[in-house]
């Protein structure tokens, strides 16, 4: 137990001392942020840009009837069709007025300014309508209010799960989990791979300490620092949606989540960075050189990646088994959790079957993987040509 | 000290290839044993089964009293190990990288003993920069009291001048002559001549992985009517190669 | 230097092309990502997908979804619709058997209930808005009988819409939406992989040495490089395009289905053109972080945050409402990616088609050229060796600035919510200044002389209070200028404006956005963070780089160029005079005017005369400044 510490504790040190994996952990901090600027700054600057043209329209019809074309948006413009071709106009309208109005719009879907054109003729057209109506309707003595419109209604009805805090901590719990596994490859790679072309591990490996405890050693480093890694991307995008909420929605978005919940939930957090640690390490132990760890922690990535999909869908379609699937299931164990309904037997479940799947994986490699492999790497059949390989 | 009891080891491959053949030799305290071979010969395959970093398909040998088999970790806790190879960890600091093999070791005060060791090589002043910021010839240091941090009785040297000047490399000479007055069981591979002329009481001769002639400088010289070690050395490779 | 270009390149070309991962990445990814993205499409569009029924595309209905609706509203329902009358409400939790959505009708408002975490649910509500449109027609139409009209009076209105834009154009658009993000995607992938090995595998291996050994010119080392790794770019793009085209015509009905029908021989031709330019800037970016990374490890770190940037603009061309504005015709990849998708619809517009292309080729000629300034500094040639041995603090500088966004913007930001006055107060004071003492604290540089915190001549004081006066003029020149491009927002201008005023005195207005900013702003940025990067580079490049910054600050894309325009004069004055007191004076006149034109004289706008006189007082002023000695 002491010599795993040891290990641990100099593999975090020596960890923590590359600027290029501490900057790796704080990215999120820059990203989120950025990412939320830039989508802002785009969006109001094209509402802007939309606000302020004028959409313009040419119109074949009675006179009375064309000028109503020339108020705010629509501005009216002569011409015909080719106006429209030449993109001089935004739509052309052709009018006939019998007593009914048979309107003819010309319109290009491809231009987004001719698809608002259009909408907005549209809305013109119908206000045209609705004064006739009811210009007939009190002409027959007939109340105007029979003839108006039934408008459409939509009213979301929300499960308290479903609810935004529900969708918020759904997309909080995969967040994490997705940058937890990836903030560890490089830790995994630098552990294994990196010693091994350094030579370090060859020196480490004629100390009296069993193999075992190397990499058990080496395992709670890669775990610790999925821990952090987790920490850390969880308080960016709680820090994002603090920003989201009071500066941009103005205090309209309330999201309380429960600590009791995120507390209870911890366990399973842990027993899933072991096990995300332990996957990556298993797919380490081929690799001969920094770029093929590389390019093996990516393959690793896809199974998880892909238990993280599975994951998000299934909190948020409500799909009850998903909760049984290891790794998965956290996303919704941990949305429950959040938002204050944790189910203590879904997360010690989750705990369980994670850690115990981790210490499967590294039982496994250790069985596997003989002491002198583990020091050469490549234990996978020669055929198998490593990218890079020399 | 050090027992090598026909030890084989071959590696992969259709036929595998015989890296080491049915190697026998014996190395005794206070006396350097040098194993002299062109690369390839299997001597660095053979300190490494000393060391138990690989294991021998067949035969066996004890170090310090120790089969390498059956009990390797106390062999480990009782060599001491340095190649050409083996790196210092770039992001510790020299003392951080001492003490972490002086607990590895199970060394008792690890803080006094690495201090010590600091003071004996004249690393003092280094002591907290990072081992990736130190010259070769402080590095080197370094990796030696890395090697030596818990005293063991046999000390494994695999090619340690390899990618060293010679100013560096002389440190590393005086030290292996300093230890071996100290009654420590060496052994020293190299394909330099003029130090293992200068260093080994005993040189075995390897090539292709199996032991061509052993003895004293002076007896292998004798063997082949050579004046030069390097003439001997090459007079018995020719022999077995034709 | 021509024929050494075209040997380096030969030879660079040869290597990279015996190396079998870069080559199975410029031919596995495209040939793979084309099929996978015609049957991926398909198989979205049929099985994931909600069907476009808001839209009214005819043709059946996938599945009949179950609603609960009252009978006066069910006998509107036609077959086609896809609905079928159901009893039952709607649970809140759980899953939704039978009923998929309710409606009831109260004082013409048919209020529809549905679960929006539910697709099957939003679908159904989608559908049931065409019925009750449908039924509101038929009740205008039965009022209308009963009062004693014919039924045909509610039609008054007849309208046939008629799209301009052709069958095949429409296809264009739809391919469009997708392709640029393949491309860029293909692009990355192997302009990344052609970069390491060219740049930074050279200086792990040591050959880069070998090579300049040579009598070569190093312009001609970077010229033939980034050919390499731009005909890498290309050449995947060209096979990424060619693999989609031979797939629509390989399997003609998926390629339809997963909207890849439009993808024409003439439009994937103009494609190459936008291919060239997009690669070109993206070779420059890779080569640019090739260069600067010291070890493959460092470049590899790299390069997935920067991957992830990048694919960011490939996103835009799926919103049909972005155009390619001014705004977006000169910003880097994006301008790309919407052209592509303009040019495979055929809307393409001849002016913003050709900014697009004239900027990207721009950026792509500047980031070259960084590139090769990169290449030719010693250090960054040789990798770590050399590099370590730093002795200015301009990496720290700019993760100080950083520090400084990400405070502002998360913290900054988030008290002024709550109180402006105060969070005001507390981000100047606290983030800002407190920031700039902070880090030069934990940095071990003294403040007064970092900051350049002494006397400024009295001369250089007066230009500065005559440059302070006339400083918002350059402001407005500058807001004019890019209005075309980048126009403020209408109502920024006065809910600021409102925001500041508010109820409070004229007094603490001018202390809270006149003086406060004025010190503390300047600490920072003139002072901890210009100061900090003395010696790294030409002050020029100095002062520029910290106005970009001082623009970023303000987070807001309308005010970044005309705040950076100020920081610009700011910083000139500071190191021309080698005060930082002649900026907090210029700084604090330029805002205490703008709150007193606010606060006096709301509606003034100043004459053109005016604005250009003002901006030429004002760098006049700046560059008249001496050095103290």
């Amino acid at each position: 137990m002491g010599g795993v510490l040891l290990v641990m504790m100099k593999e975090m040190r020596a960890t923590l001392r590359d600027p290029h994996v501490i900057a790796y952990l704080a990215f999120p901090i820059l990203l989120y942020p950025a990412l939320i600027w830039g989508v802002t700054q785009f969006m109001t600057l094209e509402a802007g840009r939309i606000e302020g043209e004028s959409l313009r329209v040419a119109v074949e019809a009675p006179e009375v009837l064309r000028q109503r074309f020339d108020e705010p948006p629509l501005t009216l413009v002569a011409g015909t069709l080719d106006t429209l071709d030449a993109g001089e106009a935004d739509a052309f309208v052709q009018l006939k007025d019998d007593g009914v109005l048979h309107a003819t719009v010309h319109h290009s879907s491809l231009r987004p300014r001719s698809t608002r054109t259009r909408k907005a003729v549209r809305k013109r057209l119908d206000a045209l309508r609705d004064e006739r109506l009811v210009t007939i309707a009190e002409s027959v003595g007939l109340d105007p209010a029979a003839v108006a419109r039934t408008s459409y209604k939509g009213i979301a009805i929300e499960a308290p799960a479903q609810t935004i805090p529900g969708l918020v901590a759904v997309l909080l719990a995969a967040m994490t989990l997705i940058s937890m596994t990836l903030a560890v490859i490089y830790p995994a790679v630098h552990v294994t791979v990196s010693e091994r072309e350094a030579g370090t591990l060859e020196t480490t490996l004629v100390a009296p300490v069993s193999g075992r405890t190397l990499l058990l050693g080496k395992w709670a480093a890669c775990a610790l620092w999925a821990v952090s890694a987790a920490a850390i991307n969880a308080l960016a995008v709680l820090l994002t949606l603090a920003h989201i909420a009071a500066v941009m929605l103005k205090g309209a978005l309330d999201v309380q989540f429960s600590l009791l919940g995120a507390l209870a939930s911890v366990p399973a957090v842990l027993g899933a960075a072991g096990f995300t640690a332990a996957t990556l390490l298993l797919f380490m132990v081929p690799a001969r050189t920094f770029k093929q760890g590389e390019v093996l922690g990516s393959l690793a990535l896809g199974p998880l990646m892909l238990a993280m999909g599975v994951g998000a869908w299934g909190a948020i379609e409500q799909v009850a088994w998903v909760i049984w699937v290891p790794l998965a299931g956290l996303i919704p164990v941990l949305r429950d959790a959040l938002i204050g309904e944790p189910s203590l037997a879904a997360i010690a479940y989750q705990a369980l079957a994670t850690a115990g799947l981790g210490a499967l994986i590294l039982s496994l490699g250790a069985a596997l993987v003989r002491r002198e492999d583990f020091l050469f790497g490549g234990v996978l059949p020669r055929w198998i040509r490593w990218a890079g390989a020399r | 000290m050090i027992e090598v009891d026909s030890l084989v080891k071959a590696f992969g491959g259709d036929p595998p290839k015989l890296a080491v053949d049915s190697l026998s030799f014996r190395a005794e305290p206070g006396q350097v044993y040098g194993l002299l071979g062109p690369n390839g010969a299997g001597k660095t395959t053979t300190l490494r089964m000393l060391a138990t970093l690989l294991t021998p398909d067949s035969g066996t040998a004890r170090v310090a009293g120790h089969d390498i088999r059956s009990s390797p970790e106390a062999v480990r806790a009782s060599i001491g190990y340095l190649s050409g190879n083996t790196g210092l960890y770039g992001r510790l600091t020299a003392r951080e990288m001492i003490l972490y093999f002086a607990r590895l070791q199970g060394v008792p005060e690890p803080e006094r003993r690495t201090d010590r060791l600091l003071y004996r090589f004249g690393i003092d002043d280094y002591r907290n920069q990072r081992c990736d910021a130190l010259s070769t010839g402080m590095g080197q240091k370094v990796s030696i009291a890395r090697a030596i941090v818990h005293d063991p009785p046999v000390l494994i040297l695999d090619e340690p001048t390899a990618g060293l000047d010679v100013l560096v490399s002389q440190t590393l000479l005086e030290f292996v002559e300093e230890a071996k007055d100290h009654g420590t069981c060496l052994i020293y591979s190299t394909h330099i001549m003029s130090e293992a002329e200068r260093l080994c009481d005993r040189v075995g001769i390897l090539h292709e992985g199996r032991l061509l002639a052993e003895g004293t400088p002076e007896e292998l010289k004798e063997q082949s009517a050579e004046r030069y070690l390097e003439s001997a050395f090459i007079h018995f490779v020719r022999a077995a190669s034709r | 230097m021509r024929g050494a270009t075209a040997l380096l390149f030969r030879s660079e070309l040869k290597q990279q092309l015996r190396g079998s991962t870069g080559m199975a990445l410029m031919l596995a990814v495209p040939l793979l990502l084309a099929p996978a993205m015609v049957v991926g499409g398909a198989f979205y569009k049929q099985t994931i997908a909600p069907p476009d029924a808001a839209e009214g595309h005819e043709g059946t209905s996938r599945s009949v979804r179950a609603v609960a609706m009252p009978p006066s509203l069910a006998a509107a329902l036609v077959d086609s619709d896809g609905l079928e009358l159901a009893e039952g409400t709607l649970p809140t939790e759980g899953p939704l058997d039978p009923v998929l959505a309710t409606v009831t009708l109260k004082d013409g408002v048919a209020e529809v209930r549905y679960r929006p975490d539910v697709s099957s649910s939003r679908d159904a509500a989608k559908r049931l808005r065409r019925v009750i449109k449908r039924y509101s027609r038929r009740q205008v139409r039965d009022q209308l009988e009963a009062a004693g009209l014919p039924r045909r009076t509610a039609e008054l209105l007849e309208i046939e819409t008629i799209d301009r834009a052709t069958e095949a154009a429409r296809a264009g658009g739809q391919a469009g939406a997708l392709v640029p993000a393949v491309l860029l995607l293909v692009l990355l992938v192997n302009c990344l992989y052609a970069s390491a090995d060219l740049v930074t595998g050279e200086k792990e291996r040591g050959t880069i040495e070998t090579l300049l050994s040579t009598p070569l010119d190093r312009r001609a080392i970077v010229a033939s490089k980034f050919a390499v790794v731009l005909l890498f770019g290309v050449g995947s793009a060209l096979i990424a395009l060619a693999a989609l085209y031979v797939s629509t015509l390989v399997a003609p009905v998926l390629a339809a289905k997963a909207g890849l029908a439009g993808l024409t021989a003439g439009g994937l031709l103009a494609l190459v053109g936008v291919s060239t330019l997009l690669s070109a800037q993206i070779a420059a970016i890779t080569l640019l972080l090739a260069a600067w990374s010291p070890s493959y490890r460092a470049f590899s770190m790299l390069s997935m945050p920067v991957m992830l940037v990048l694919m960011i603009p490939a996103g835009l061309p799926a919103l049909p409402e972005v155009e390619l504005s001014l705004f977006l015709a000169i910003t880097p990849i994006a301008n790309a990616c919407v052209a592509s998708r303009d040019l495979l619809a055929g809307t393409a517009q001849g002016g913003a088609i050709t900014l697009a292309l004239l900027s990207s080729a721009a950026y792509a000629a500047i980031l070259l050229g960084f590139a090769w300034r990169l290449l030719g500094r010693e250090d960054v040639l040789l990798g770590s060796m050399t590099a370590r041995r730093r002795t200015n603090r301009a990496r720290e500088a700019m993760i100080v600035g950083l520090i400084g966004l990400v405070l502002v913007w998360f913290f900054g930001q988030l008290v002024q919510s709550i109180d402006l006055a105060w969070g005001l107060a507390g981000t100047q004071i606290l983030l800002i200044a407190g920031l700039a003492v902070a880090s030069l604290a934990v940095l071990h540089q003294p403040l007064a002389e970092t900051c350049s915190l002494r006397r400024p001549s009295s001369t250089n004081l007066l230009l500065a209070v005559v440059a302070g006066l006339c400083l918002p003029m350059l402001g407005g020149v500058v807001a004019q200028l890019q209005a075309p491009f980048v126009a403020m927002p209408e109502d920024f201008a006065r809910e600021f404006a409102e925001q500041i005023r508010g109820e409070r005195s004229l007094g603490l207005t001018l202390l809270l956005v006149a003086v406060l900013p004025a010190f503390c702003e300047e600490l920072l940025f003139r002072g901890a963070i210009l100061g900090l990067t003395r010696g790294a580079w030409r002050n020029g490049v100095r002062v520029l780089v910290v106005a970009l910054l001082f623009g970023l600050f303000h987070l807001m894309a309308a005010r970044i160029i005309p705040t950076a325009a100020l920081g610009l004069l700011l910083g000139f004055a500071t190191v021309r005079s080698r005060s930082l007191w002649t900026s907090i004076t210029m700084h604090g006149i330029n805002n205490g005017l703008g709150v007193l034109t606010l606060y006096l004289m709301p509606d003034w706008q100043p004459g053109w005369l005016l604005l250009i006189g003002g901006s030429a007082v004002c760098v006049a002023a700046v560059a008249a400044m001496q050095e103290a000695e």
